[in-house]
């Protein structure tokens, strides 16, 4: 890989999803065959992306002009700092999806299902890529098309009805999108992220109230993408109805991608505004309240975790007033722990995700009031479960510990008392809810269930391949809790090389 | 002006029509709204109505340029549009006749359990 031009390997991390799609589409009556190739395929991504990240340093790499246009006018594609990790984590929930979604156990059995995963996957790619604004709108697109196609695989009535709602509110977010991207364009003349850096901190000279407008806008629509706040009622409308495999990538990896622009524009671009970072830091909190508190009356365990992720997702969003703060050493120490928690936060989802898609191929059922004594029936997976929801917890050893030590660390720094207090609250209102599902499906003695009307286990169901997946993702995890260091290391130095780049600009 | 009484016309009866019950309506409002935006990021990029936005040898064509950048971010959002439009057909489609739901009110998530056992 060391040999090959760094223009060709940015390509060929855009082809290979690319690649996939087609080839599954064209072989879609051979449906066995799809696993097999998209495995490959993702490995491949997942090696190459893994050799740029932690190999090679991706500082390296230049950027493309796509078609040789100049930068005002064509497109720019390459790694920015912020984005490496957060591909990386793609290629990794890439592989795992690939590796889970076993047809017929685990996913769906629409033969069309691996082509829109692939197409899924390119869209995530090229959105973390790109340096242009409309760009970013096209392949925000690409996801979002390949997402509603994966809401529609299977008809059912309250899945199709969960994905008109969940269309018409992408929509909404899309014409807002696409609205202020005119209007960013009448203003500058440029769609460039570099140029628009120096060109909105020009127009704000001289024209405050604009700016602070069109941030406000564009922050509208990629909050409602991000289900923050007032704008979450869409997520768990329309996630609690698909197959777990898919509810595993949108709502770890897919949502997340609304956060990663949200940090881009409205950290990176625009010029730091008080007003619209303390109405996103009142508005994080009351998702993580909002989301904790609609998961404690839950009993289906996959809809307890759509609910956690809204509650996290609040936890998340901080990282946006952090990466735009004005005071350096604040903005440092809360960029690395919010990119922290980020990134070894949508592993673990994801796995938790995954993890309750088996308890129901395995037991048929994922309603608590039926489970019961899955940790003798299935030691593996109760222990997969465990960890991972500690790690969710935040209990000390784990991933999730630093990341919210780090977090509560920098919001007091940062002197926002209320959100750091918002945030402890929650870790306990969350380690309610994980209680509830370990004592209530978990838990028990498997002999006191012959007597009670419980779900048998289904003896003719063995998958190794989604348990491997499960593994994957927890070796992850494991490996993020006990060597934090590892990742912090790589946050700081890529947040170094933007300090840089934007030194070199000036 | 022209322009912008077409922009907003498009924009009022988009919002008219996608807040209604209907689904058929909502789905003529989600066409209206996403050529609304498509019109409001032509007029945003200040077009010169009679110019053209390639270079030409051909006598008759005026000399000044129009900005082909604009131009071509809106026939990609038109595609974008359409596509979604499309999508949103066939989900109401789908709703209409095999679920037999005409209005929004029957959109409602009655149980989950009924679902996934």
């Amino acid at each position: 890989m060391m040999n090959m031009a760094p223009t060709f390997l940015i390509c060929l991390l855009l082809f290979l999803p690319l690649f996939g799609l087609g080839l599954n589409l064209a072989m879609v009556s051979r449906q066995r065959w799809h696993q097999p190739l998209s495995l490959f395929i993702s490995g491949l991504y997942f090696f190459l992306i893994s050799d740029i990240t932690w190999v090679h340093s991706s500082s390296n790499y230049p950027l493309i002009q796509v078609g040789n246009w100049p930068i005002s006018q064509g497109i720019s594609l390459g790694f920015h700092p912020l984005s490496v990790l957060f591909l990386w984590i793609t290629g990794l929930i890439y592989f795992a999806a690939c590796l889970y979604s076993k047809h017929g156990v685990t996913a769906e059995n629409s033969p069309y299902f691996f082509p829109l995963l692939h197409g899924l996957f390119f869209g995530l790619t090229g959105a973390f890529l790109t340096y242009d604004l409309f760009n970013l709108f096209v392949w925000f697109e690409i996801t979002l098309i390949s997402s509603f196609g994966l809401f529609v695989l299977e008809s059912h009535r309250y899945r199709i009805t969960g994905t008109l709602k969940y269309i018409l509110l992408s929509f909404i977010s899309s014409l807002i999108f696409l609205i202020s991207i005119g209007l960013i364009y009448a203003h500058t003349g440029s769609l460039d992220m570099n140029q628009l850096t120096d060109l909105l901190k020009r127009l704000s000279d001289s024209k405050p109230l604009l700016v602070t407008g069109l941030g406000i806008f564009i922050a509208l629509a990629f909050a409602i993408k991000s289900a923050l706040f007032p704008f979450y009622v869409w997520l768990p409308a329309s996630y609690t109805h698909i197959s777990p495999a898919l509810g595993g990538i949108f709502a770890g990896l897919m949502t997340k991608l609304g956060l990663y622009s949200l940090m881009r524009v409205n950290g990176l671009i625009f010029p730091y505004n008080e007003k619209l970072m303390s109405f996103i830091l009142i508005s994080s909190c009351l998702t993580m309240l909002i989301g904790v508190w609609g998961a404690i009356i839950q009993t289906h365990i996959r809809k307890i975790l759509i609910f956690h992720t809204i509650s996290q997702i609040g936890y998340m969003a901080t990282s946006v007033v952090f990466i735009s703060h004005p005071d350096q050493n604040i903005k440092t120490l809360g960029i690395v722990a919010s990119l922290f928690y980020i990134l070894q936060y949508i592993p673990l989802k994801t796995n938790l995700f995954f993890i309750s898609g088996l308890i129901k191929s395995y037991l048929g059922s994922e309603n608590l009031e039926k489970l019961f004594a899955i940790r003798s029936k299935l030691p593996w997976i109760a222990l997969l479960f465990g960890v991972s929801a500690l790690t969710l917890i935040g209990v000390p050893p784990s991933s999730g510990f630093w990341a919210k030590f780090s977090l509560v660390q920098a919001t007091l720094e940062g002197e926002y008392y209320l959100t750091a207090f918002t945030m402890i609250l929650v870790s306990f209102f969350t380690m309610y809810s994980m209680t509830k599902i370990w004592s209530e499906g978990f838990w028990g003695d498997i002999l006191e269930e012959e007597n009670s009307q419980g779900v048998k286990l289904n003896p003719h169901t063995k998958n190794y391949l989604p348990l491997c997946a499960c593994t994957l993702l927890l070796l992850a995890g494991i490996t993020f809790s006990l060597n934090p260091d590892i990742l912090r290391e790589k946050i700081t130095d890529s947040i170094k090389f933007t300090h840089h780049s934007m030194e070199t600009k000036k | 002006m022209i322009f912008l009484l077409l922009i907003f016309s498009f924009l009022f009866v988009g919002v008219v029509l996608v807040l209604r019950k209907n689904l058929l309506s909502i789905l003529m409002g989600v066409i209206l709204l996403g050529n609304a935006a498509n019109l409001i990021l032509f007029y945003l990029a200040d077009p010169i109505l009679d110019a053209f936005p390639f270079v030409s040898t051909l006598p008759f064509l005026t000399e000044d340029l129009a900005n082909p950048l604009p131009q071509a971010l809106i026939l990609t959002a038109i595609v974008i549009s359409f596509a979604l439009f499309c999508l949103v057909a066939a989900v109401i489609m789908k709703l209409l006749l095999t679920y037999k739901i005409k209005g929004d009110s029957e959109l409602h998530d009655e149980g989950f359990d009924g679902v996934f056992k």
